[in-house]
């Protein structure tokens, strides 16, 4: 097990390598540059060639590119946009991702499993059709608008919206308060967050539950007269989890990644906004920045699921 | 069951947490304070006005930094830190600033003209990423003769140059020999301002606080947020709730803020306009007869009716009404179709085939018009337009690209036929960029228009510091452009800035009473006066 992971570790060198490249490319092949964005008759275009020599825009490519690794390393990049050093700027706002999106995930996967487990054992009774109902509901509903109704219906019932992480006017309150407000903020975005993945992965729970039950060690348990709970929970239950470890692999990059749309609507600080804006307005180093690390993760997060698999499924051992 | 109850009981758990959140906070709300809320969709990025390029950025600097001099209400150029200033005219112009005495940074140092000679070297050194330098361009050498006094040599005249030294002046004693475009004091700044930087909480808040040595007078506010809401929706309902005070809405919203109690929607048009520009370099609108067409076949009250909801007015020409430069002489071409046709058809254009589209040597008359996406109006004016001109038997393709492709591709590569842009403008008339025929081949004259009267009265009109002479020349020009109809001319929406009615003007302070007065719209804005906006107590409140 632990060569397997050292093994995998070592792969991720020339994976790692290939993806900075790419999110190198990527950038760099999309039309406009990070300063002249503007139609500003005050600034003539031999300013802006000025202004590329000093961010090393007018070099070679490939110059550009090891400039980039270089100070990535050695944290001397900064972002275009306001100079301020690009890791500082990402470590601002992931606190504020992370939360909101580890709390949704707790909210899907909490909500989801014991959902899939409850429509698969009663398969197309009442309960079954009602969750299927709203899981087709949830998936199909578009959030940002069910955030929109959300937020006018606090302001209809507080008087006010609950917009970003905090309210703004809390200096000098007690910690208790600034807890529970944090809480509070979190509440409404992470639950809009959650109902897409609610719905989705119950329903992912549901059909590999249902797989599991037809199986033949099922029956054999059931005839021998265990009774049900027992036979759901300890018996199908860890061999129905399998499908649902793969979607937790995607989690850990999804923790970070954000979402433009619901950061923007609840004007949440996001990692999704710092990222759409970087685009929009040609960051280079902060996009590329951002891309090579959910990158990253992507491939960290797939290790941890074979990782899983293993510890849920006995029989799958690596070598 | 172990595994059942864990199951049944974690999520009941993070949802209680969750839901008791609102019992506990829900009904808690904001009092009332003696501070001004800004709500703003953007972040600033530089709090420098040397390297400051947006908006937000410059509405900061414009509460925590001074520039030598500044427009008062009503668009004169008055001293700011500078107490009286001279302008010797000349082939080498030379302007001597006499600075105020006693003015102090926000750290306790004092003011002095090397600070001003400090802030000019910066924005030239070639290494500071600033966008100012192209105003500094004409200066020959700056001298700084005693602590007070600040000469400013120029190579040839220059007029919009004395409007350059409104920028804000920034600290020598702390930025000296550092790298400016790094420096912690671009989100640390320390002017000499009516407000002193407090806190910058990225992409959330910026907040500021009165500052008691300021040279004009404490403020009477406290202090100043500047909110950061990514999103329209967001910011009317945080105007109507009071989470904001202050913000600039758009046409749709007008009416239904305006009627709100608690907020005054004020009215002033902009300085800036829209307008469609012809690429002549195409040979189809090379003819100005095909553009005028283009102009009379557009009914452009109309679109200011529906796109501005009536906020706006029709523009005749590169100027807005309200300004000294304007030539009310000229006057906008009516919307007349039949006109049009009449002008095309002596232009040549004759639909032979009939199938309503016009054609000249056998090729119809057939335009892309693009313009960038994610800006409403335009998309809205494209619409209008195609619609305005296959009445008159022209087909028009509307395409919208992403702004840097819009920009790179199309505008700056001269690759389009016709466009849909706006022009902010500054107030002084210069618009040497735009229109001089030297400016086609790297510069702003993108259509590539070529008239030599029009460039001789632009060389002339920012040689002249004369303001009658000034006027008589821009009125010229504004009048030669409107008869060439390189671009057509569109409209200068109103701007229309929403204020909660809690905040009143101290007129003036006797025996520890103030006497209020409502805040009024002034020619320069309506933030002309902040330091004496008040949000008076209710014992204040009596007349």
């Amino acid at each position: 097990m632990v060569g397997f992971i050292i093994k995998r570790l070592l792969q991720l060198i020339p994976t790692l390598f290939g993806i900075t490249i790419i999110s190198f490319a990527v950038i760099h092949i999309a039309p406009g540059s990070p300063v002249g964005n503007t139609l500003n008759p005050k600034v003539p275009p031999r300013v802006i060639e000025q202004m590329k020599k000093n961010y090393d825009l007018d070099k070679p490519l490939s110059v550009q590119y090891v400039l980039w690794i270089k100070r990535l390393i050695t944290g001397k990049l900064y972002s275009f946009k306001d100079g301020k050093p690009v890791m500082k700027k990402i470590k601002e706002r992931l606190p504020a991702t992370i939360v909101l999106n580890a709390v949704a995930s707790i909210i899907i996967f909490s909500l989801a499993i014991p959902l899939g487990i409850f429509s698969a054992a009663r398969q197309y009774s009442f309960w079954d059709n009602t969750t299927t109902f709203f899981a087709y509901l949830g998936i199909s509903i578009p959030s940002f608008w069910l955030a929109y109704l959300l937020i006018l219906a606090t302001v209809k019932i507080f008087g006010f919206p609950v917009l970003g992480i905090r309210s703004f006017f809390l200096e000098g309150a007690s910690t208790l308060r600034i807890i529970y407000d944090r809480i509070w903020h979190l509440t409404i975005p992470s639950i809009i967050l959650a109902i897409g993945g609610i719905a989705v992965i119950s329903r992912y729970m549901r059909s590999s539950m249902l797989e599991v039950i037809r199986q033949d060690y099922i029956q054999t348990a059931k005839a021998k007269g265990l009774p049900e709970e027992v036979v759901y929970y300890k018996h199908g239950l860890r061999n129905a989890l399998l499908p649902i470890i793969t979607l937790f692999g995607f989690l850990v990059p999804s923790l970070i990644s954000g979402s433009v749309i619901i950061e923007t609507v609840f004007a949440w600080p996001g990692i999704g906004r710092l990222a759409y804006q970087a685009v929009l307005s040609r960051d280079y180093s902060v996009v590329m920045t951002i891309n090579t690390i959910s990158a990253t993760l992507v491939l960290i997060g797939n290790l941890v699921a074979d990782i899983l698999y293993a510890v849920a499924d006995p029989r799958i051992r690596y070598r | 069951m172990k595994i059942k109850y864990f199951l049944i009981i974690t999520p009941l758990l993070i949802f209680s947490i969750l839901i008791s959140s609102m019992f506990f906070m829900g009904f808690f709300k904001p009092h009332r304070v003696n501070q001004l809320i800004i709500g703003s969709i953007g972040d600033a990025t530089y709090l420098n006005p040397v390297l400051a390029q947006d908006s937000a950025s410059s509405d900061i600097n414009s509460f925590v930094f001074n520039g030598l001099l500044k427009y008062d209400r009503n668009l004169n150029i008055v001293g700011d830190l500078a107490e009286s200033w001279e302008v010797k005219e000349g082939n080498k112009p030379v302007i001597i600033f006499h600075l105020k005495k006693g003015v102090l940074w926000q750290d306790g140092e004092k003011f002095t003209a090397d600070d001003v000679r400090f802030t000019y070297e910066t924005i030239m050194n070639p290494k500071t990423n600033t966008v100012r330098r192209s105003d500094f361009e004409k200066v020959e050498r700056v001298e700084v003769p005693d602590p007070y006094t600040f000469i400013v040599y120029y190579k040839e005249p220059f007029a919009p140059g004395l409007q350059s030294w409104m920028i804000g002046i920034i600290p020598k004693h702390i930025l000296q020999g550092k790298d400016i475009n790094r420096a912690s004091f671009n989100r640390n700044p320390i002017g000499t301002g009516p407000f002193i930087f407090q806190q910058w909480i990225s992409d959330e808040k910026i907040t500021l606080k009165a500052n008691p040595n300021y040279f004009e007078g404490r403020p009477y506010l406290d202090g100043i947020v500047y909110r950061i809401i990514p999103e329209t929706s967001l910011m009317e309902i945080e105007l109507l709730t009071g989470g904001i005070d202050y913000t600039g809405i758009y046409p749709y919203q007008y009416k239904r803020i305006s009627h709100n109690p608690s907020l005054r929607v004020y009215k002033q048009l902009s300085h800036g306009y829209s307008y469609i520009g012809y690429n002549l370099k195409n040979p189809l609108f090379k003819d100005k007869r095909v553009r005028k067409a283009i102009t009379l076949a557009i009914n452009r009250e109309e679109m200011v009716k529906y796109i501005l909801y009536g906020l706006g007015v029709v523009a005749t020409g590169p100027f807005t009404p309200d300004m000294w430069y304007y030539n009310h002489a000229v006057h906008p071409l009516p919307y007349d179709p039949k006109k049009a046709k009449k002008l095309l058809a002596e232009a040549g254009f004759k639909d032979i085939d009939g199938d309503g589209i016009l054609e000249k040597d056998g090729k119809p008359f057939s335009f892309t018009l693009i313009t960038n996406s994610g800006n409403d109006i335009r998309k809205d004016i494209g619409v209008m337009v195609q619609r305005y001109l296959k009445e008159v038997g022209i087909d028009v393709k509307l395409r919208l690209y992403e702004w840097s492709v819009f920009l790179t591709n199309w505008i700056n590569s001269k690759n389009f036929d016709a466009c849909i842009l706006g022009w902010s403008l500054s107030l002084d008339p210069d618009q040497y960029e735009i229109w001089h025929s030297s400016q086609i081949k790297s510069g702003f004259n993108f259509i590539s228009y070529k008239n030599l009267e029009v460039d001789r009265l632009l060389e002339e009109g920012r040689r002249t510091f004369d303001k009658k002479k000034r006027e008589k020349i821009y009125k010229r020009f504004h009048k030669i452009i409107n008869e060439d109809q390189p671009y057509t001319f569109l409209f200068v929406p109103e701007s229309t800035p929403a204020l909660n009615k809690k905040f009143f003007l101290v007129k003036k302070e006797e025996k520890g009473r103030k006497l209020l007065k409502p805040i009024k719209m002034e020619k320069a804005g309506l933030m002309v006066d902040i330091i004496k906006w008040y949000v008076p107590k209710e014992n204040e409140l009596t007349p």
